[in-house]
């Protein structure tokens, strides 16, 4: 084989990754997270009610049960804009699209689970500002990309921790649809090594978000593990709330929305084994206290709020749509109670 | 057999065993050969590098 044919075959290779590339993107306009992007932008305009937070959030909250179960005839507009299988930085570039979309001042609900909204402090002994997410960006998937699609100087200044060289990279990767779209190959990829791995073996429980055993890593392993995470926030000297999700409440603030900091409902399983520990109570505390301080925000504690029966719960943590009317309908409830004023045109300061 | 034999050949000349395939080059065995190293890089990205825990698939 000859040099010029060996370069004109690397030359057809190179074509064929082009064109597959050119399929990923246009394939990529389709995908979940963008429709969702979409969905949101479009919504957030005229929300009075805006859900943020994780994938526990994303099932909780169904805007639809939420107008229905509000008394009236004119129940507020609202927009599930919680993402899951995502970082607090995404959940902040999340807040940022709401906050430039809004016209009606609406009100911020920040659901959230166990710790997500304080900080681990023996991982990051000294935070350096500006302080890096704990997984490098280039391990990032689907949702985990929204910083390469919005807001990237944002993203970069959390995701690089203020490399230059990891910047320019960072710059050139969101250009590569192999790289930034390839949770759409491997999800299909999985799919099949899923059906094929199952072949044989008694059904386990699956949902949208996947198989429910898989989602048993997002709780403790123990009661002992969660006190000690518990005890271990609270009596770190440096920041309680996460900074991300400090910086996310404060511009929150600073676009003129109210904020409720809202402790999301967990099965009943998990809120005996972990809700009752008299360690959680003492974060629970704390938590409350910080958000009223920092942010004037309310702290409710929705952990009850969707019974423990069968239909309701698909883990500890993420409800079923069943579970979600329950929760959108007891959210409708409290805010009817709470703020009786939402819904009413307001314009924005 | 003899039909075994040439597939034989032709896989291992697709495999990178074989130089030349079988019966001589032509000009479009070196586009199908680029075509094959493209599909080759593709199928090892759709593969390679996914975590054990692949929680959320539906992306």
């Amino acid at each position: 084989m000859n040099g010029l044919r060996f370069l004109l075959q690397v030359a057809v290779s190179l074509g064929v990754l082009a064109a597959f590339n050119g399929v990923l993107h246009l394939g990529a306009q389709r995908s979940l997270l963008q429709r969702n992007l979409r969905q949101i932008s479009n919504q957030a305009s005229k929300a009075h009610c805006v859900m943020l937070g994780s994938s526990v959030a994303a099932a909780a909250f169904d805007p639809k049960a939420f107008a229905a179960a509000w008394p009236g005839t004119n129940p507020p507009a609202s927009v599930n804009a919680a993402i899951g299988a995502a970082t607090p930085v995404e959940r902040l570039l999340m807040a940022r699209l709401v906050i430039r979309q809004a016209t009606n001042s609406p009100v911020a609900i920040l659901g959230f689970f166990d710790f997500e909204l304080t900080m681990e402090p023996e991982s990051h002994p000294s935070p350096p500002p500006p302080r890096r997410t704990s997984s490098p960006w280039w391990t990032f998937i689907g949702s985990m990309t929204l910083g390469f699609r919005m807001d990237s100087a944002l993203a970069a200044e959390y995701y690089t921790g203020g490399s230059h060289w990891e910047y320019i990279l960072f710059r050139i990767y969101r250009y590569i649809p192999m790289c930034l779209e390839r949770a759409s190959t491997w999800g299909r990829v999985e799919r099949l090594r899923r059906v094929v791995g199952s072949l044989g073996l008694p059904n386990g429980i699956t949902g949208q978000l996947g198989r429910a055993d898989d989602f048993k890593i997002l709780e403790a392993e123990s009661v002992e593990a969660f006190r000690a995470a518990c005890a271990r926030r609270l009596e770190a000297r440096g920041d309680f709330i996460e900074p991300i999700i400090d910086r996310l409440c404060r511009e929150l603030r600073a676009a003129d929305l109210q904020l409720i900091i809202l402790e999301m409902p967990a099965s009943a399983d998990h809120q005996s084994r972990f809700y009752s520990q008299p360690e959680w109570a003492a974060h629970r505390a704390r938590l409350a206290a910080a958000v009223a301080e920092r942010y004037q925000a309310r702290y409710w504690v929705g952990s009850n709020w969707v019974p423990d029966i069968p239909g309701m719960w698909f883990d500890g943590v993420h409800v079923l749509p069943a579970g979600a009317d329950q929760f959108s309908q007891r959210l409708a409830n409290e805010l009817v109670t709470a703020m009786p004023e939402l819904g009413r045109p307001v314009t924005r300061r | 057999m003899k039909t075994l034999d040439e597939a034989k050949k032709w896989l291992e000349w697709f495999g990178g065993v074989r130089d030349r395939p079988p019966g001589g080059d032509h000009p479009w065995h070196f586009w199908a050969r680029g075509v094959w190293w493209g599909i080759l890089a593709i199928l090892i990205a759709c593969f390679c590098g996914q975590t054990s825990r692949f929680l959320y698939i539906d992306f």
